[in-house]
């Protein structure tokens, strides 16, 4: 009897169009642009800003949904023009949040960064980062310092966000934009080279693949104005990347210019697809597209710009007549153990001989140490690492993911520069119409695929990854399981519970 | 420094090292021709027969001449002949070639090269060998080849009798309009248009170019009268139907030519694109739900798509008229190794050779499902027993390498993997290269796949699909490389 009417319920969901639970939307945005002069992550040498070309931001987006008065669950999105998201910082925003908020789950809070190489050093604990740069003590703003600023700005952000939510609508929609190139070159050999020349005779291919998708999330508040947007792009916002200054790269001008169309209030939150081959940097015919750029007036950050800007109001033309206001919303988190990359002997005496060389180096000449000390670090880890393993073989890495459900679309977040191939997987084998992946919403090490491995160059050497192909997969398998369960009978009779 | 600048700067060191880089004005002459057969016809491309009772849309050729002349005779020729065809015979083109000579004798008839959009919804062109076609109440082969080489042969005097002092542009944009159709799986082995959504799903196995390139070309009033556009997909949308359809490249042309006058002559050139389809292999439901709202059919997404893509290169090179550019036209026969034929390949295919004209006895009607497969594999046997008398076999590929201006247009005769196609823009010395594939093939289903291509299996890259392996594939890009260069004397 309990059969038959669960199967009657299932056939009555199965009927059922999507509609689950009232939205509840707010957004805001932080800035968080540093005090100058301030120190600049993502080069292996040390870069003191002293001027900031562009603000750098952390886009916010609060949902819950609701049965009447009923909250039923949350997601806080939080988008930050930063090269990553450390795991101090996310713990310290969520603990000032929890403060600020009491009762608030703030393990829904995910938090991403775009990538960009212009912005401040987030990390000076040597028990928690391999990537130690030797910033001066006086004249430079303080790591911590920015970390307090970035946290008192961003949670203000989130509980404004929060405490303005109204019921919403949102949609999602899909177009297409060329700006991530494929980044990794393959040789006759078999070796691949990132950034590698590929005018040479024994030029192959680029390792991967290229993902020229556009998804995007458009949310409304209860008066029907349009208060936020996220755009997922495959392509870390790093064409900057060796300026000496502090910039957003892409997503500034990106931001402007739908700000400019929208209203200067929207919210523009910007993600990063799965991307760790990626770069806006093109590997070849770089002669034809300067030509074209010069034709048409634009520098590189202009083309770039304009192609994700024409995306965004496309798909927007296209789905805001699609509004959802009664969806699907379903977020589960966990710490998800992956195993860690082994490390070879052969690896672990070339770190050491690297990390003693630097040592001698800085110890011989003070001086070099902007330029070999966080090069010290990255390898000195690898030693780290390699000792742990003699007491433990079987190491495994925790790392924190979130996926969510919105109406027809997941989305799936997850810590690393995630090699495109497992972003398509994930893409591929997921129920929903449209799948985002969002890379960096945590502390960002490259996780390569086997043949980036195989083929080696930075970016899929050991220094580079402390998980490796192995637990690419287990990420992507299990954010599917999760993704699936989200469309299993069961989640349709959790909807139905709801209703 | 401005490109106009450079452009100068280019000009002065030519005058100053010689005449190797000297440029005339060019002149210009377009045409198309309608090529849409009589009905009902066999259309090419599936292995089973398909007879077409209807056409969906006219089929058409899009002719393009190109001529600098020294003393009111010719100096450079080019004549650029797109068709809305699967492929090109080889022979056919001799045929063509013959044609085009007895009309007009003093043509350097070895300048013209055809290529095929790839569309399978279009008539049989091989003389014999793809399929048992009913011998009446069928527009037989023979008689659409006829009629294939005339409408050309009458195209090309009309462009060739209507050229006239005019100027080109060149232009780079993008569009997705084609999707890596091999899908590797975690044995290492691929799969062509497979399925993406098993857990042992790895990754697409090469590349997608999703570069447009565009030619422009104008007549000496300013008057847009043809372009070229190059995309990295074969036009095969519809390619299961069984009718006449030219695929994406209808709906483009009829896009173009609202927008940019009705008689510009459109030709459509496929870049390498062995690999490729525009068919998607993943996220489908998203892109179908865009394409749903905005109420196109799949073909008139592509459509879209690369009419935007045009459309910003238009804007951006229209003031970039050239017309004087540098024009060089190389032709050569390339010697490319086949690929080797094993003696398992030859078992296996002799084995089912054997079997299908067994079926085939039995039961006649097999043939329409069988025949082109058993066909397929008996280019195999034919090639290994080949091999036993000449060991090292190799094919003579007819190159064509152009310099027009800044650009350089090569063309292959295969279905040429996408990598192989970016192997020549990465090393080429033009500031912009058009590779064009499928300008006439030895046969059906002539693929040239990637090392890694042969390695996972599949259609596309098994024995049968591949008269040239990697190996001759390299040779191509090399020499094509080296062609290229040589036309950028230092």
């Amino acid at each position: 009897m309990i059969r038959i009417c669960i199967l009657f319920a299932l056939a009555f969901s199965v009927k059922l169009p999507a509609q689950a639970s009232d939205l509840y939307l707010g957004a805001a945005t932080a800035d968080i642009s540093p005090e100058l002069p301030v120190a600049l992550m993502g080069q292996f040498h040390m870069r003191i800003a002293e001027r900031a070309d562009t603000p750098l931001y952390a886009a916010v987006v609060a949902i819950e949904s609701r049965n009447g008065n009923k909250g039923l669950d949350t997601a806080v999105f939080v988008s930050c023009d930063l090269v990553y998201i450390s795991a101090q910082l996310r713990r310290e925003l969520r603990e000032e949040v929890g403060r600020r908020i009491p009762g608030f789950n703030v393990s829904k809070i995910i938090l991403s960064a775009t990538h960009t190489h212009t912005a401040p050093v987030l990390e000076d604990n040597p028990d928690e980062s391999s990537f130690l740069y030797p910033i001066p003590e006086e004249g430079v703003s303080k790591v911590k310092d920015y970390r307090d600023l970035f946290t008192k700005n961003v949670a203000d952000a989130i509980e404004k966000a929060w405490k303005n939510r109204s019921r919403g609508s949102v949609t999602w929609g899909l177009d297409r934009a060329a700006v991530g190139y494929n980044r990794r070159t393959v040789y006759a050999d078999g070796t691949s080279v990132m950034y590698g020349n590929t005018n040479r005779p024994d030029f192959q291919s680029l390792e991967g693949y290229e993902d020229h998708d556009i998804n995007s999330l458009f949310f409304w508040d209860a008066k029907g104005k349009l208060i936020a947007m996220s755009i997922d792009v495959a392509c870390p916002a790093q064409e900057f990347e060796h300026k000496t200054t502090v910039n957003a790269d892409y997503w500034h001008p990106v931001r402007m210019a739908l700000q400019k169309r929208f209203g200067a209030d929207l919210n523009v939150l910007g993600w990063i697809g799965a991307a760790g081959d990626q770069s806006p940097h093109s590997m070849y015919r770089k002669a034809g597209e300067a030509r074209m750029q010069e034709l048409s007036n634009k520098s590189r950050m202009d083309d770039i710009a304009e192609r994700i800007i024409r995306a965004a109001e496309n798909t927007y033309e296209i789905v805001k007549n699609d509004k959802q206001t009664n969806v699907v919303f379903f977020h589960e988190t966990e710490n998800l153990p992956l195993p860690m990359r082994k490390i070879t002997a052969e690896e672990y005496e070339e770190s050491k001989k690297v990390t003693e060389d630097c040592a001698a180096q800085i110890a011989a000449d003070p001086g070099k140490a902007p330029q070999l000390y966080a090069k010290m670090t990255w390898f000195g880890d690898v030693l780290k690492r390699y000792n742990e393993q003699q007491k433990n073989p079987d190491l495994m890495y925790e790392t924190e993911i979130h996926v969510l459900r919105i109406g027809d679309a997941a989305i799936c977040t997850n810590q690393f520069e995630l090699f495109t191939d497992y972003g398509i997987q994930i893409q591929a084998r997921s129920k929903a119409v449209q799948t985002f992946v969002i890379q960096l919403a945590g502390p960002g090490t490259y996780l390569p695929t086997e043949k980036a491995i195989a083929g080696g160059g930075y970016s899929a050497v050991c220094q580079s990854n402390v998980v490796g192909a192995e637990g690419g997969q287990v990420l992507v398998d299990r954010t599917l399981e999760i993704i699936d369960s989200f469309w299993s009978e069961e989640s349709q009779l959790e909807i139905q519970r709801n209703l | 420094m401005s490109f106009k600048n450079k452009y100068f700067i280019a000009l002065l060191l030519g005058l100053f090292l010689g005449q190797s880089v000297w440029a005339s004005q060019i002149y210009i002459g377009a045409q198309s021709v309608d090529i849409t057969p009589e009905l009902p016809i066999a259309v090419t491309g599936q292995f089973h027969l398909r007879i077409a009772k209807e056409a969906e849309t006219p089929l058409t050729a899009n002719i393009l001449v190109l001529e600098t002349q020294v003393d009111n005779r010719t100096e450079e020729l080019a004549v650029m002949v797109s068709c809305d065809v699967l492929y090109i015979p080889t022979d056919l083109i001799q045929q063509l070639r013959i044609s085009v000579k007895q009309k007009l004798p003093g043509m350097d008839v070895s300048k013209i090269f055809l290529n095929a959009t790839h569309t399978h919804t279009a008539p049989v062109l091989a003389e014999e060998g793809e399929y048992w076609i009913p011998k009446e109440g069928v527009t037989q082969v023979s008689h659409y080849r006829k009629f294939f080489v005339d409408k050309i042969t009458e195209g090309i005097i009309m462009a060739w009798n209507s050229r006239e002092e005019g100027s080109v542009a060149w232009g780079l944009s993008y569009a997705v309009a084609g999707y890596n159709r091999r899908i590797s799986y975690s044995d290492g082995t691929s799969g062509m248009s497979s399925k993406t959504n098993l857990p042992e799903f790895r990754n697409l196995e090469g590349s997608e170019d999703h570069d447009i390139n565009t030619l422009f070309f104008w007549n000496k009033n300013g008057k847009l009268i043809s372009m070229v556009i190059g995309v990295a997909s074969p036009s095969q949308e519809v390619e299961g139907r069984h009718a006449v359809n030219a695929d994406y490249w209808h709906p483009v042309r009829e896009g173009i030519q609202e927008k940019f006058g009705k008689d510009v002559c459109v030709l459509g050139w496929i870049a390498a694109a062995g690999d490729l389809t525009p068919h998607l292999r993943y996220r489908k439901a998203a892109d179908d739900r865009m394409r749903e709202l905005r109420d196109l059919s799949r073909t008139e997404e592509l459509a879209r798509r690369i009419i935007l893509a045009v459309e910003e290169s238009y804007d951006a090179v229209n003031t970039e008229k050239q017309a004087t550019p540098v024009f060089k036209h190389h032709v050569e026969k390339l010697p490319l190794p086949e690929r080797w034929v094993t003696e398992r390949n030859y078992q296996e295919a002799n084995d089912f050779v054997t079997d299908a004209k067994n079926q085939i006895a039995d039961d006649p009607k097999a043939s329409d499902r069988l025949y082109r497969r058993m066909k397929w594999q008996e280019a195999t046997v034919k090639r290994y027993q080949k091999q036993m008398d000449h060991p090292n076999p190799m094919y003579d590929m007819e190159l064509h390498v152009i310099r027009l201006g800044d650009i350089a247009i090569c063309t292959n005769e295969f279905e040429l993997f996408s990598d192989f196609g970016i192997r020549i823009m990465a090393r080429s010395k033009a500031l912009q290269t058009f590779v064009v594939q499928l300008t006439g093939s030895p046969d059906w289903g002539s693929y040239l796949p990637t090392t890694k291509a042969v390695y996972g299996g599949a259609y596309s890259a098994v024995i049968h699909s591949t008269l040239i392996g990697p190996e001759g594939g390299q040779v191509l890009v090399d020499r094509t490389v080296e062609v290229i260069d040589g036309l950028w004397p230092e």
